[in-house]
C-alpha cells in the first residue's frame, strides 16, 4: 500500500529547529495498522506528510497504492488525496463555521455528499455524534472533535488513513476509542498509519517502525496478530 | 458544500474582520459617490455662475475693426444668420464653446436720444449636447427695456412701445444693471432686422467657451483656428476675464478630484487589503486541512477572492445608498444657488456594482495568493 524510498526532506519550523527525514524507506502493506513512534521533532510527521503527499521530499520517492505520488501534477495529488487518503490530526481541525455533518462533508462535491450521504450518517451513528451532528465544532469535547475528524477522514472511503498523534490531546478512554475505530476502519479493508510519540496504539499496531533524529531506527517487522 | 454557501458561513463566523471590511468598502463608495455628486453640483453651480455672468465670446464678422468695436460695443458689419447654426453643427465635432445666441445690434434714435438696440435669436447648442441653452428668449413683438431707456420713455409692463414705426410691447422692464445694458432695448432676432431693415443679418454671435482645455494650452489659438474652418468670415474676441475664472473654477474642482479620488482608492485597498491578509492569517490551519482534503490553488484563491468580491458587492450598495443620502442632505448646503438640482444617480450604482467587486477581490489579490503559497505542511504537523 505505502513504500517509501529513500525519502530525505529537511524541514525548518522555526529559526534554529529542524524535524527533517534522512534517506527513510518502508513499506506498509495494504491491511496493515502501522505505529510510526519517536520523540517530539524527530520527523514523523514530517514523514506522515510527505506519505501524504502534503510535503514533498528532497529525494527519494512515496508510492500509495502504485501511484507515485510526487510524480504527480499538484492538483493530480490534490485529487488523490481527496479520494484515496483520509486524515487525522492532533489538533483535529476541524472547520469552525460549519456544523458536525458539514465537517465531515467537507471538501465534498455536492454530488458527492449526496452520493455518500447514507455512509456518513452511519458514520455518525457509529461514532456516537448522532445527537450533535448540527453542532458546532466550539461547543464539542476534545473527544467529540477527534471524533468528527475520524468521521471526516473516512467518509470518502479512503483506502489509508495517516493520523498525526490522533490522541495527544485526549484523555485515555477517548484515544482508546479512536484507536477502536481506526482498527475497525483496518479490519475492514483499510490501512492506518498512525504517528505518535506514546505507546498507546500499541495494542492495535500490526507493524510498528520507530524515528529517532529523522532516521528509521531499526527495520520493522509485523507484529503478531 | 457550494462555494457561495461556505464563503457566506465564513463571513458570519468571522463577522467582526467582515464587518471592518464592508465598512471600509462602504466608506470608500460613498465617498466616490458624494465626490462625484458634489463635483457634478459644483460644475452646475460654475454653469450657472458664468451664465449670470455672460458670454464670454464673441464672435463677429471678419471685416470688423476690432477698435471701433470696442468703443462703439457693437460691430458695425454683418453676418448671414445662417452663420450660427453652422457653427452649431461644428460645435458637437471638436470645438470648445456653445450656447451661441445670434445678435443683431445697433445705435438707433429712440425718444429724443439714441438707445442701443440688440435683437436676440434664441439660444442653441451643439446637436449630440443635451444641455439646456442658457440665455432667454425674446417672442416676436415683444421688448425688454433697460432701466434708465424705461424711466426715459416711462415704460412699464404691458405697455406699447413704437419703435422707428414697428410697435412693440413691453415684455419687462430690467432691473438697473450698471451697464450699457440700462439704455438698451431688447428685442427678438426678426424684429430687430425688420427695424434695421437688415433681414437674413445678425451682427455677431455670443458664445460660452467651456474652457475645457489646460492652461499649456492657448485656448484662443485653438478657438480660432477651429472657427478657422467652420465660419472662415468671422473672428473672434474672449473676454478674458470671465473666461479665465469659468476655467479656475473649473479646474480646481476638477484637481480635487484627481487628489481625492485616488487617495479614496488606496486607502479603500489598503484597508480591503489588510483585512483579507488577517483573514488569511487566521484561517491557516483552516487552509492547510482545505488542502489535506484535495482542494487546489484554484479552489482556495475563490474563498478568498470570492469573499472579497461579495463584500464588495454588498459594500457597493450600501456606499451607494449612505453616498447619496450625505450628498443630497449635505449637498444643497454646499451649493445653494443650484441646490433644486441635487438628485440621485442611480447609474453610480451600476458602475459600483461592476467596479467594486473587482476592486476588492483585486485588492484581497496579494492575500489570496499567499493563502494560496501557504505550505499546509507548516500548519498542520504535530512536530
Amino acid at each position: 500500500m505505502v513504500t517509501c524510498s529513500h525519502l530525505t526532506r529537511n524541514y525548518t519550523t522555526r529559526p534554529g529547529s529542524v524535524a527533517g527525514i534522512l534517506d527513510v524507506s518502508l513499506e506498509i502493506p495494504a491491511g496493515e495498522f502501522a505505529v510510526l513512534q519517536g520523540p517530539s521533532g524527530c520527523g514523523k510527521s514530517t514523514l506522515l506528510l510527505s506519505i501524504g503527499g502534503m510535503l514533498r521530499p528532497e529525494s527519494g520517492s512515496v508510492s500509495v497504492a502504485g501511484t507515485d505520488l510526487y510524480a504527480l501534477s499538484a492538483s493530480q495529488r490534490a485529487d488523490f488525496r481527496a479520494s484515496r487518503l483520509g486524515f487525522v490530526f492532533q489538533l483535529f481541525h476541524l472547520v469552525p463555521y460549519l456544523t458536525v455533518r458539514e465537517n465531515i462533508l467537507a471538501g465534498m462535491s455536492t454530488r458527492q455528499a449526496r452520493t455518500l450521504a447514507t455512509h456518513v450518517d452511519t458514520l455518525i451513528h457509529d461514532l456516537g455524534l448522532s445527537d450533535r451532528r448540527n453542532a458546532h465544532p466550539g461547543t464539542l469535547s476534545a473527544g467529540e472533535r477527534q471524533r468528527v475528524a475520524l468521521a471526516r477522514a473516512m467518509a470518502r472511503k479512503p483506502t489509508l488513513i495517516l493520523a498525526d498523534e490522533p490522541t495527544g490531546n485526549l484523555d485515555p478512554a477517548n484515544a482508546h476509542l479512536v484507536f477502536q475505530h481506526l482498527d475497525r476502519f483496518r479490519r475492514e479493508g483499510g490501512t492506518v498509519l498512525v504517528v505518535t510519540h506514546g505507546n498507546d496504539a500499541a495494542p492495535f499496531a500490526t507493524r510498528t517502525f520507530r524515528l529517532e533524529s529523522g532516521r528509521l531506527a531499526h527495520n520493522p517487522s509485523p507484529l503478531p496478530a | 458544500m457550494p462555494l457561495l454557501s461556505l464563503i457566506l458561513r465564513e463571513l458570519r463566523h468571522h463577522r467582526f474582520n467582515a464587518v471592518l471590511s464592508l465598512l471600509g468598502l462602504v466608506a470608500a463608495v460613498a465617498l466616490l459617490v458624494v465626490i462625484r455628486l458634489l463635483t457634478t453640483a459644483a460644475e452646475r453651480e460654475t454653469r450657472r455662475v458664468v451664465r449670470d455672468l455672460g458670454f464670454n465670446l464673441r464672435i463677429i464678422p471678419r471685416e470688423t475693426d476690432p477698435e471701433l468695436f470696442f468703443a462703439t460695443g457693437y460691430s458695425d458689419k454683418t453676418l448671414p444668420a445662417d452663420a450660427v447654426q453652422r457653427l452649431a453643427n461644428g460645435a458637437q465635432t471638436f470645438i470648445s464653446f456653445n450656447h451661441l445666441t445670434a445678435s443683431l445690434e445697433r445705435r438707433i434714435p429712440i425718444g429724443d436720444r439714441d438707445a442701443l438696440l440688440t435683437g436676440l435669436g434664441p439660444a442653441v447648442v451643439g446637436g449630440a449636447e443635451k444641455k439646456q441653452p442658457m440665455g432667454f428668449n425674446i417672442a416676436p413683438g415683444k421688448a425688454h427695456v433697460g432701466y434708465l431707456l424705461a424711466r426715459r420713455l416711462g415704460a412699464k409692463a404691458g405697455a406699447p412701445l413704437p419703435v422707428q414705426g414697428r410697435l412693440l410691447t413691453v415684455e419687462k422692464v430690467l432691473v438697473e444693471s450698471g451697464t450699457d445694458d440700462d439704455i438698451r432695448l431688447f428685442t427678438s432676432l426678426a424684429d430687430a432686422q425688420a427695424i434695421l431693415n437688415l433681414p437674413g443679418r445678425i451682427s455677431e454671435i455670443k458664445a460660452i467657451d467651456c474652457l475645457c482645455l489646460t492652461a499649456d494650452k492657448d485656448p484662443l489659438t485653438q478657438l480660432r483656428a477651429a472657427l478657422a474652418k467652420l465660419l472662415p468670415e468671422a473672428q473672434v474676441l474672449q473676454m478674458r476675464t470671465m473666461a479665465d475664472a469659468r476655467a479656475k473654477q473649473r479646474q480646481t474642482a476638477e484637481r480635487y478630484s484627481r487628489f481625492a479620488v485616488p487617495l479614496v482608492l488606496g486607502i479603500g485597498a489598503a484597508w480591503v487589503g489588510i483585512l483579507a491578509a488577517l483573514n488569511v492569517r487566521e484561517r491557516r490551519a483552516e487552509l492547510g486541512l482545505w488542502r489535506a482534503l484535495g482542494h487546489g490553488s484554484g479552489r482556495i484563491a475563490a474563498l478568498f477572492l470570492g469573499r472579497a468580491a461579495l463584500l464588495g458587492i454588498a459594500g457597493a450598495a450600501l456606499g451607494y445608498l449612505v453616498g447619496t443620502a450625505i450628498g443630497l442632505h449635505y449637498g444643497p448646503r454646499l451649493y445653494p444657488v443650484t441646490a433644486g438640482g441635487f438628485a440621485s444617480e442611480p447609474a453610480l450604482l451600476g458602475w459600483a456594482l461592476l467596479i467594486t467587486p473587482a476592486f476588492a477581490a483585486l485588492a484581497a489579490f496579494l492575500p489570496a495568493m499567499i493563502a494560496v503559497a501557504q505550505d499546509p505542511a507548516e500548519t498542520l504537523r504535530a512536530d
